[in-house]
């Protein structure tokens, strides 16, 4: 016995890769589209002098995670968690939202790189010359620039920064200060801007930086019933369900299948709506479907629909449906 | 004795050619009138100017009408079939005619739009039982329209009004036999092209929610996008083959989106209105046009072109 324990001590532990790792191949190919929570942002490398590399495309997301158990060995983390977890923010958000700041990003690196460029070789600059007073002056003047740049982007698009949840004011505040932050002190700086994006909207804050604390976060295990190509169907500890991913033609027709199973027996069933990132007319129908099936006193309460959603439901006729009621907000009350 | 006294006993659709905005106000609101004299539900559905001069014509009588601003009702014409059914429902509930009036085009209004309106024009020719007591008449300003479109009026309307005289148009065609549609012009060549079948349905999606955005369009359209052109795809998936092609361009401030399939829709309704037999697809057509500014449907046995038209409301930076 004793022998066998010890045997099984000196074999390593397998190791399991961490939920927040990141599934994708990296470097990120041009046009990369497998990650939905994908957000492209340009990485300057630097060499030991500071001097700037080729630039290459990163993710917004994408951050150094340490393995557990074993300090030393890295990995490479998405910071807005697991697979589950980068969904459940993408609801929260919406694609169409990250679609248009992915949108703003282009523009942004496509009108400030020069400016970019030249503050980091601005900084190169000034690092192998930290004594020289014209080195400095060019750096602050680099600063300036590029943030004047970053000002006037900002303020030619404040309804569309604002759509995505970034009032341009603290936006523009947050751009200065790490700027500055940057280029005045160590290399390893830009602390301190984390406490300034938590002025954001909560949802918005990726956007901008990797976030600790968020309600994306994964809330206790909840049972599969449906895994199909795009969505799932979940039901937790209390008994409401979930659905996660885009509702369309493809899976309609199972979910129908899995909603007539989980829903059969009478009483109040609750339906979690907030991870879903699509519903058409085929989802809506299986759901109004599923509650006019539901035998007398039975009815289908769906919590957190997204809202582009509920204005389709209620164009298409589905605003008032027997036994089925869609109501505001995502927090479900099982008491 | 006014000759729009008297209620006809079937469905009777009728062009109202009048010159000016005397003449409007007042063919308008002695119709109206004579509808709330003989206790019929009446709808105007007009621009808010010229609804504002009918209801100071109508004095109190205007309190029996029902007024809708044909900006909201007919921005996108696709719609309007859908409003003047649920207006019809109630009247055929209460066991009474009907009667209302709506003027979906005016000078401002050409090219796609116009196009689109003609075609709106002909269809109420079918859109209604001609058992349903219900008269329906459509003004048309011969000071400020085109001759052609007056020519055009009296091709989709059985009859035509001019003052207290209303007569049998002889150049009426019957919507079942008339000539196929002018078809759309195509799609230019550096349009975003994506060909999908069922498992890429996403990739519709993400095609045009990446373009729109790309365009500086704002995310509640971009949703609104992403589900009219997920329904257009949908139908091609169930009546088109399985398959199609999805094309978007940008023209000015109006991001155009066609998908194409082999199919041919039967239905020259679809996508007008929700209909209550929930076959499917029924409702998907009608959500694209319920979403969209303007949906053109081409249909032939080459196969079927929906175009969806959405114009940028957010202010581009």
């Amino acid at each position: 016995m004793n022998d066998a324990r010890s045997l099984l001590h000196s074999v390593p532990a397998p190791r399991v890769a961490a939920a927040d790792r990141c599934p994708h191949r990296r470097p990120f190919p041009k046009g990369f589209a497998a990650c939905p929570a994908h957000q492209a942002v340009a990485f300057v490398p630097t060499d030991t002098m500071s001097h700037p590399l080729r630039t290459q495309l990163t993710c917004r997301h994408l951050t150094t995670g340490t393995q557990a158990g074993s300090t030393g060995t890295f990995y490479p983390r998405c910071s807005l968690g697991s697979e589950a977890e980068r969904m459940r923010w993408l609801a929260m958000v919406t694609p169409a939202r990250l679609e248009v700041m992915r949108a703003l990003q282009v523009e942004f690196d496509a009108v400030l790189t020069a400016r970019r460029d030249a503050l980091f070789r601005a900084r190169a600059a000034q690092l192998a010359a930290p004594d020289s007073r014209r080195c400095r002056a060019e750096l602050e003047a680099a600063v300036q620039a590029f943030v004047d740049g970053a000002a006037t982007f900002v303020a030619e698009r404040e309804e569309r920064f604002a759509d995505v949840g970034l009032p341009t004011a603290a936006l523009v505040k947050l751009v200065e200060e790490m700027c500055w932050a940057w280029a005045r002190t160590r290399p390893v700086a830009a602390r301190g801007g984390e406490e300034r994006i938590e002025v954001f909207p909560v949802a918005s804050q990726p956007f901008l930086g990797s976030v600790a604390e968020a309600p994306w976060r994964d809330r206790g295990a909840a049972e599969p019933l449906l895994d199909v190509p795009g969505l799932r169907l979940t039901r937790d500890r209390h008994g409401v369900l979930g659905l996660h991913g885009e509702l369309d033609a493809r899976n309609a027709e199972r979910l129908g299948a899995a909603l007539e199973e989980a829903l059969s027996g009478p009483g109040e069933r609750h339906l979690d709506a907030s991870g879903l990132l699509f519903c058409g007319v085929a989802g809506l129908r299986i759901l109004v479907r599923a509650a006019q099936r539901l035998g007398p006193g039975a009815r289908l309460v769906v919590h957190g629909m997204p809202e582009s959603t509920r204005r389709a439901m209620a164009l298409v006729g589905w605003a008032e449906v027997p036994n089925l009621v869609v109501v505001a907000g995502s927090e479900v009350n099982a008491a | 004795m006014s000759a729009v006294a008297q209620s006809p006993e079937a469905y009777l659709h009728e062009a109202f050619l009048y010159a000016g905005d005397a003449e409007l106000v007042d063919g308008v609101s002695r119709f109206a009138r004579g509808g709330v004299e003989a206790g019929e539900p009446v709808l105007l559905v007009l621009g808010a100017r010229k609804l504002d001069m009918v209801r100071q014509a109508l004095g109190d009588d205007a309190r029996a009408v029902q007024f809708a601003d044909m900006a909201d009702v007919g921005a996108n014409p696709g719609r309007i079939i859908a409003a003047w059914k649920r207006f019809v429902e109630t009247g055929v509930a209460a066991g009474t005619g009907m009667r209302g009036v709506g003027e979906p085009i005016w000078a401002e209004r050409t090219g796609d739009v116009l196009a689109e309106c003609h075609r709106h024009e002909a269809l109420l020719n079918v859109a209604f039982d001609s058992a349903s007591a219900w008269w329906l008449m459509c003004p048309y300003d011969t000071t400020t329209l085109d001759p052609a479109v007056i020519e055009e009026a009296r091709r989709n309307h059985p009859f035509v009004r001019s003052g207290d005289l209303s007569v049998a148009s002889e150049s009426y065609v019957d919507p079942a036999t008339s000539a196929a549609l002018a078809p759309l012009p195509p799609a230019p060549r550096d349009a975003v092209r994506l060909a999908f079948e069922a498992a890429t349905l996403p990739a519709v999606r993400a095609a045009v929610s990446r373009f729109a955005a790309r365009a500086g369009f704002g995310s509640a359209q971009i949703a609104d996008l992403a589900v009219a052109a997920n329904e257009v795809a949908e139908n091609s998936l169930h009546h088109g083959g399985g398959r199609g092609t999805l094309r978007v361009w940008l023209d000015g401030d109006t991001l155009r989106c066609d998908v194409r399939d082999a199919g041919r829709i039967a239905d020259p309704l679809a996508g007008r209105f929700v209909s209550v037999d929930d076959v499917e697809g029924s409702r998907g057509l009608w959500l694209a046009n319920a979403l969209c500014d303007l949906v053109q449907l081409r249909t032939s046995v080459a196969g079927t072109t929906v175009r969806l038209h959405l114009q940028r409301r957010l202010a581009r930076g």
